[in-house]
C-alpha cells in the first residue's frame, strides 16, 4: 500500500477522516456488532448507606441487570430516590478480632462500631484487629495486630489518615487521591485500589503492596506510582524507592535497594540493568529522573527494549533530562493497566520502530 | 500528564463530548443529569469491560459500574474528571469479574455464537484484541467494537491525545499482523 493510504488509514483510525481499506472497513463492521446496545440503566431505589455487604450488593445488580434486559432502550430512573450526598461524613470503627482502641472507647469483637473523629487513634494489640469504614462508604481498612493509626482529616475532598507503626490493609473505592495514608517516610496517595502498607516502628520506614488498581507515593520530590502485582519500599528521610513487581529477583531488589536508599551510584545501577528481566519496564521507567547523567543512555536503551517509548521520546531528549517525555514513558508502561503484558514476549519485538504518523 | 479533559461544552465529534454542567448537575444528585451520563459513558465503560470479559459479562459490568457511579458520584471532585473515574471503575469491576470467573479463554466462544458466522467472525476477531498487550487492547475495542474516535477515547477515559494516538497505529498494526490482514 502507497504511504497516502497508510496516511488516510491513521486518519480514519484517529477521527474517521479519510478513507479506511477495504479490510479495516470489513473489520469495523464484524466488531460493531459486539459493540453496547442502549438499554435500561435502574437506579437503586434509596440512597445505600456505607458498609452494605458484597451480597446485597450482587443482587441489586442482578436485579437491575435483569429488569435491564428486558427493559428495553428507554432509560429510567426513579424519581423518589435520594440524592447521593448524605447530611454529614462519618468514619467508624468497630472490632474485627479481640479488643480495641477506638478514640476514648473500647471496641469488642461483637460489639457495636463507634464513630472515629478527626484526631482519634485506633490502636490494636498484638491479637487484636479492627476495622476501619471510612466515609461516604469509599471503603474499608482493616487494621492489623500491633497497629497505631490516626484518623486525620475527614473531609468530603479529603479522608487521610497517618501509620504510626504496624499494618492495615486498604480496599477503597473512590474518585483518586481522596483517601490518603501518611507514613514516617512517605504519603501513599490512593489512586483507586487495594493495598496493605506497613510501617517499622523503630525505623519509620515503610513497605507497601498493592493488589488492585494503583497507588503513588511521594515524598522530598521523589514520587512513584505502585500498579497491582508491585511494591515499593520507603525510607524515613529519603522517601520512597523504586517500585518492583513482586516476583522480581532478589538480586534485581538488592541492587535496587543500594540505588534507592545507599547511594550505590554507577556499580548498582549497572548492577540493576544486567539483573532486570524483559517484564521490569515499571521499575526502570522510574529510574530515568533518578539515574546520573551518565547511566541514562544504558538505562533509555535497557528500557527501550522493554517497553517501546512514545513517539517523540528519544535517548536525546531522556538524555536531556526532559521531564515531559519521563513522564509520558511512566504513563504509558503504567496505563498499560499494570500488567506487564509485554511479560514473555521477545523484547526484540518491542523494539522501538520508526512510526510513519 | 493529562489533559484532555474535560472541557465543558459539548460539541466534537460524534456529538459524544462531555458536558461539565451534566457531570455537575449529577453530583448534585440530578438524576436525569446521571442518566444521560450513562447514555454518554456507557460505550466507554462496555468497551473497557469488553477488552477483558464475554459480551454477557460486559454488560454485567456496566450496570454494576453505573450502579457504584451513582453512590459515590458526590465524592467526585472534579467534574472534568468523570470519564478517567468511571474508567478506573470499569477496569477494577472488569479486573475483578475475570478473576471470579476466569472464563475468558483465548478462542472461547459464548453460547449461542455457532449458528451465526457473522457473530463468530466478530468474535473471532474480539479474540485477536484481546491477545494484544492491554494498552492496545482497550483503545482498539473502544474505536472498532464501540465506535468512539480517537479525541473522544482519550476525553472520556482521560489517557492523552498522544497516548491514544500511538496505541491505535502500534495497536492496529498489530491487529493485522495477528489476523493476517495487509499492510496498509
Amino acid at each position: 500500500m502507497s504511504n497516502d493510504n497508510e496516511h488516510d488509514d491513521d486518519n480514519y483510525l484517529w477521527d474517521k477522516s479519510g478513507k479506511p481499506d477495504a479490510d479495516l472497513a470489513k473489520l469495523e463492521a464484524s466488531l460493531s456488532t459486539l459493540s453496547h446496545r442502549p438499554r435500561a440503566f435502574v437506579a437503586p431505589e434509596a440512597k445505600p448507606r456505607a458498609g452494605r455487604s458484597t451480597g446485597v450488593m450482587r443482587g441489586r445488580i442482578a436485579l437491575a441487570a435483569s429488569i435491564a434486559l428486558i427493559g428495553g432502550a428507554a432509560l429510567y430512573f426513579s424519581q423518589s430516590a435520594n440524592t447521593v450526598r448524605g447530611d454529614g461524613i462519618q468514619c467508624e470503627v468497630s472490632a474485627i478480632e479481640g479488643t480495641s482502641q477506638a478514640g476514648a472507647t473500647v471496641v469488642k469483637a461483637g460489639g457495636a462500631a463507634v464513630s472515629l473523629e478527626p484526631g482519634d487513634d485506633v490502636v490494636t494489640t498484638a491479637s487484636s484487629r479492627a476495622r476501619i469504614r471510612l466515609g461516604n462508604g469509599i471503603g474499608n481498612v482493616d487494621v492489623d495486630p500491633g497497629t497505631r493509626v490516626r484518623l486525620e482529616e475527614l473531609e468530603d475532598h479529603t479522608q487521610r489518615l497517618s501509620l504510626a507503626q504496624g499494618s492495615i490493609s486498604a480496599n477503597v473505592l473512590a474518585v483518586p487521591r481522596l483517601f490518603i495514608v501518611d507514613t514516617p517516610s512517605a504519603r501513599a496517595i490512593d489512586l483507586g485500589c487495594a493495598y496493605t502498607l506497613a510501617v517499622d516502628p523503630a525505623s519509620g520506614d515503610a513497605h507497601l503492596a498493592v493488589t488492585s488498581g494503583r497507588v503513588e507515593l511521594e515524598e522530598r520530590g521523589r514520587r512513584s506510582v505502585v500498579p497491582a502485582g508491585a511494591s515499593c519500599d520507603t525510607r524515613k528521610g529519603l522517601g520512597p524507592g523504586t517500585p518492583y513487581w513482586n516476583e522480581a529477583s532478589p538480586a534485581f531488589r538488592a541492587a535496587l535497594a543500594r540505588v534507592d536508599f545507599e547511594m550505590g551510584g554507577s556499580a548498582a545501577m549497572a548492577d540493576v540493568l544486567r539483573e532486570a528481566t524483559a517484564s521490569d519496564a515499571l521499575t526502570l521507567v522510574h529510574l530515568l529522573p533518578r539515574a546520573s547523567a551518565a547511566d541514562l543512555p544504558a538505562l533509555y536503551t535497557r528500557l527501550a527494549a522493554m517497553a517501546p517509548p512514545p513517539d517523540g521520546v528519544t535517548e536525546s531528549v531522556i538524555v536531556g533530562r526532559q521531564a515531559w517525555a519521563q513522564q509520558a514513558w511512566l504513563d504509558d508502561v503504567v496505563n498499560r493497566g499494570g500488567v506487564p503484558d509485554w511479560k514473555g514476549l521477545n523484547p526484540q519485538e518491542l523494539l522501538p520502530k520508526k512510526s510513519s504518523h | 500528564m493529562d489533559s484532555q479533559g474535560g472541557g465543558g461544552g459539548t460539541g466534537g465529534s460524534g456529538g459524544r463530548r462531555v458536558d461539565l454542567a451534566l457531570v455537575d448537575a449529577a453530583r448534585r444528585g440530578d438524576r436525569a443529569a446521571f442518566a444521560k451520563l450513562f447514555e454518554l459513558f456507557a460505550p466507554m465503560v462496555h468497551g473497557v469491560a469488553l477488552a477483558r470479559l464475554t459480551p454477557a459479562e460486559a454488560d454485567d459490568v456496566v450496570q454494576e459500574v453505573f450502579l457504584t457511579a451513582i453512590e459515590r458520584i458526590g465524592t467526585l471532585r472534579d467534574s472534568a474528571a468523570i470519564g478517567g473515574w468511571l474508567c478506573m471503575i470499569a477496569r477494577t469491576r472488569s479486573i475483578d469479574a475475570r478473576r471470579a470467573t476466569s472464563r475468558i479463554a483465548d478462542g472461547a466462544v459464548p453460547e449461542g455464537v455457532h449458528e451465526d458466522p457473522d457473530r463468530l467472525e466478530a468474535t473471532r476477531c474480539l479474540d485477536a484484541i484481546r491477545a494484544l498487550p492491554e494498552a492496545y487492547r482497550e483503545t482498539l475495542v473502544l474505536r472498532l467494537v464501540e465506535g468512539l474516535t480517537g479525541p473522544e477515547i482519550a476525553e472520556q477515559t482521560g489517557l492523552t491525545a498522544d497516548s491514544v494516538r500511538v496505541n491505535l497505529h502500534r495497536g492496529m498494526k498489530r491487529l493485522r499482523e495477528k489476523l493476517g490482514m495487509g499492510e496498509s
